[in-house]
């Protein structure tokens, strides 16, 4: 992958590890679009690293915290997928982290119950489209990479 | 030749610099801002200062607008911030004051995670990255500010 001389829009998915099913389609969905998808987790069986948890380092785990924030640091924008009740709180990080570092942030609900797990989403910044319809429309007309 | 340890310059006005902490941690972010300023240091934050303390449950029933208000107003203060200092309690499902500890990260702030006390959980493990000092004390807080360059900010 070669993030520096594509001229791909690079998105970073962001959900809930028991969303990793919706977090692959909607990947295959944007990179039918022509998008780069920057995040990995979702790649990996049920989205959590077999090697994580219990029995890895502070070493290990810092190594796999700073990798994912360079991924959502090497995107040009980010999705938030959010659930009735978002677990996996990381997600939420990652979204505020990518809006620290001036990417476009969409906040996407995967049903209608679903609610954005904190009032901070509704600042200026955090977009919230209805649908991925929407959202590829906005993804398509977001800022260009620089 | 050992080089000589590097001195705090100067600053050419007080450090600026954010209280984040759950809700259930009110009166610790109250003693925080306290202690910084009289430490010196100038506290952007205004959610712990409120007249009326903040409650979850008065969040959830806002209207969308004055969420929005409150949503900007945080992350405003954050912006015109050198640091963040966010206190970790026990386990919470409150997500938005390590938001908003990310969202400094990401524009570069120095952020400081603070478990002030024997209970407290660090709420990811994200908070690992080196992108996050640790400092046992908030006086170290205090003392590592004194090395951190001020930030063009808007106030």
């Amino acid at each position: 992958m070669t993030p520096f001389l594509s001229f791909q829009r690079r998105v970073y998915i962001a959900a809930p590890r028991g969303l990793f099913r919706e977090a692959r389609a909607l990947a295959a969905a944007l990179e039918a679009q022509g998008f780069a998808i920057a995040s990995t987790w979702h790649a990996q069986e049920y989205g959590v690293d077999p090697k994580a948890g219990l029995y890895a380092t502070l070493d290990e785990l810092e190594a796999d915290a700073t990798a994912r924030l360079d991924e959502v640091r090497s995107s040009h924008a980010l999705v938030l997928l959010v659930t009735p009740r978002t677990w996996r709180l990381d997600s939420v990080f990652e979204a505020f982290f990518a809006h620290g570092n001036n990417k476009p942030v969409y906040v996407l609900r995967t049903g209608s119950d679903a609610i954005p797990p904190t009032t901070l989403l509704w600042a200026k910044g955090f977009e919230h489209p209805h649908g991925q319809e929407e959202l590829l429309l906005a993804l398509g007309q977001g800022k260009t990479p620089t | 030749m050992t080089p000589p340890p590097l001195a705090p310059f100067p600053p050419s006005r007080p450090h600026r610099i954010y209280v984040a902490a759950p809700l259930p941690l009110l009166h610790d972010a109250r003693e925080a801002a306290a202690f910084l300023t009289k430490a010196g240091l100038t506290v952007t934050s205004s959610w712990h200062a409120l007249a009326d303390d903040p409650t979850p449950e008065k969040e959830h029933v806002m209207a969308r607008a004055e969420q929005s208000r409150l949503a900007n107003t945080c992350l405003s203060e954050i912006d015109d911030s050198d640091a963040l200092l966010l206190l970790v309690g026990p386990r919470s499902d409150r997500c938005g004051n390590v938001g908003e500890a990310f969202f400094a990260a990401g524009r570069g702030l120095h952020v400081f995670v603070l478990q002030h006390r024997a209970d407290a959980v660090l709420p990811t493990i994200l908070l690992t990255s080196d992108l996050f000092h640790k400092p046992t004390l908030i006086d170290l807080v205090v003392a590592m500010l004194s090395y951190v360059p001020l930030r063009t900010v808007r106030a």
